[in-house]
């Protein structure tokens, strides 16, 4: 039986596997080596040896079902199409724990002004204002809205700075999408998060914008996003158990972390296994 | 020695002078446990499990502060000295700390010239043998790392003209052409380290011989459990 896994919420779903660019190229999933490329017509093809896999091409990217009976289809993603949007891919990088803890990262705030200071937050604005978390009924995706924190001001010389305005949305274990205060006093920027999980312990990490931004280089935007990546890495690679836990107490969380508590039940009722932690006794 | 001799060990994680008073935080290790060591800024030794009970960041990441508070480096969550309490969550600044929230805290106790830390939770006072364990004035000349298991290194060093001392896991013998005292930490399954103490001065060329001879004991000792 291949791939590392058996928990349906990995066989079933449709897994990132890199931009859809790029081809033909070798990469990893749930353990395994898979071949990618694509016909003259652009039809995309995964091989995992001399088997073919189910895979789609979206968004720039591509996306195996690796039981071949995909639960769902994929999700929705309207801003990638909308006018006057800029697409930026800020490449894969990879990340040594389980996808899990990316993504509760990706959806923290209160870790602002300690690993992004200066850029995403500055202490002593560290407060976390409550705000409200849903699951979507009819799609099973988790919204978090409401959500705002100080964030200084692009000079450095003055401690000023505002208010930004956050909502998150967590579209399957391992893909989520931030949406925060653009140019255009009306729109949101989206930053995906789209983790291509290489086995219970490493993630690729594919980040892809849609902005409204007329005045920053690509290469402007992408670095800006490595940064903070750069200051994320370390502290994902060093949590004392890579495995996020879903049962036990190891791990007490507090009223801010409203998205992460809602994001492990979500995680517990769909019998998640991947990647995470036995519990301890 | 029988297991409850080895839980109620008193483990040599660090030289003293190593980690020092509200400025630095040292990982260390015993028998698998992996500890932040720190001090207050009144030179109090801290040993607690390396791990923030919030989302389990090591705690060797974050910074002293305040003088006896430890503050995690992915949210800034402080505990104090001592009890290991949470005592402040930046993302709630009004909120008192929760009660149930503490980081795992082990028995400390400087001896020696080096820090020793006991996991059993309760359990009998450092011995004074500790103190016994390196003459004073002595210097340190490295603390070397084997990758192998204590036991092993425990069965090398007789071998290597070591003899065993009243301190357990103390050692006494001959590196270069003086005299060494070798406390064995068994840090890891697979990772050792002995602490090797002289009376070489530092600089000299008697220490140079020590230090010669050490990596060349780490190379027999290495060879000879892989075998």
């Amino acid at each position: 039986m291949p791939f590392v896994t058996d928990d349906p919420n990995m066989l079933d779903d449709w897994l990132v596997v890199g931009p859809a660019s790029g081809l033909p190229r070798t990469t990893r999933l749930l353990g395994e080596t898979l071949h990618l490329h694509t016909d003259a017509d652009g039809t995309p093809h995964a091989l995992l040896g001399n088997d073919a896999l189910t895979v789609q091409s979206r968004y720039g990217f591509l996306w195996v079902c690796p039981g071949g009976r995909p639960a769902r289809p994929l999700f929705a993603f309207p801003e990638y199409e909308e006018p006057g949007r800029r697409i930026v891919d800020c490449g894969g990088l990879g990340v040594a724990v389980s996808g899990l803890r990316v993504i509760e990262n990706f959806l923290d705030m209160a870790h602002f002004p300690f690993v992004h200071p200066d850029y995403l937050g500055k202490v002593p604005h560290t407060e976390v204002a409550k705000y409200n978390v849903e699951v979507d009924a009819a799609t099973d995706e988790i919204w978090a809205t409401d959500c705002r924190f100080w964030q200084p001001r692009a000079s450095a010389a003055h401690d000023t700075g505002s208010e930004v305005f956050y909502k998150y949305r967590v579209m399957q274990p391992f893909s989520a999408m931030l949406y925060k205060s653009s140019h255009r006093p009306d729109r949101l920027d989206a930053i995906g998060l789209f983790l291509q999980p290489v086995d219970d312990e490493h993630v690729i990490a594919h980040t892809l914008l849609a902005y409204f931004d007329d005045v920053s280089t690509d290469a402007e935007l992408i670095a800006f996003q490595h940064t903070i990546f750069g200051q994320d890495k370390p502290i994902l690679e060093n949590h004392a158990f890579k495995r996020m836990p879903l049962e036990g107490r190891a791990e007490t969380p507090t009223r801010g972390d409203t998205t992460s508590v809602t994001y492990r039940r979500w995680l517990r009722e769909r019998g998640m296994r991947f990647g995470t932690a036995r519990a301890a006794a | 020695m029988n297991p409850s001799a080895i839980s109620q060990a008193w483990h040599p994680v660090a030289p003293s002078a190593e980690v020092r008073a509200g400025a630095n935080i040292v990982a260390g290790f015993a028998q698998g446990q992996e500890l932040a060591l720190w001090r207050a800024a009144d030179g109090s030794p801290q040993a607690w499990e390396n791990r923030c009970p919030h989302r389990s960041v090591r705690f060797t990441l974050g910074q002293v502060t305040g003088g006896d508070r430890l503050a995690c480096a992915y949210h800034g969550w402080q505990y104090e000295a001592g009890s290991g309490a949470c005592v402040r969550i930046p993302a709630h600044p009004a909120m008192p700390a929760p009660r149930n929230v503490c980081a795992k805290t082990f028995a400390t106790a400087d001896a020696a010239g080096m820090l020793w830390v006991r996991l059993a939770a309760g359990g009998a006072e450092a011995p004074p043998e500790l103190a016994d364990a390196v003459p004073a004035g002595w210097h340190l000349a490295r603390t070397l790392t084997l990758r192998v298991a204590a036991s092993e290194v425990r069965a090398a060093l007789a071998p290597h003209g070591f003899a065993s001392t009243e301190t357990p896991d103390a050692w006494q013998g001959t590196l270069g052409e003086s005299t060494v005292a070798a406390l064995l930490l068994d840090a890891q399954p697979q990772l050792s380290f002995l602490h090797l103490w002289t009376d070489a001065a530092p600089g000299s060329d008697a220490m140079a011989r020590v230090h010669r001879a050490a990596r060349q004991l780490r190379s027999d000792i290495e060879a000879a459990a892989s075998h």
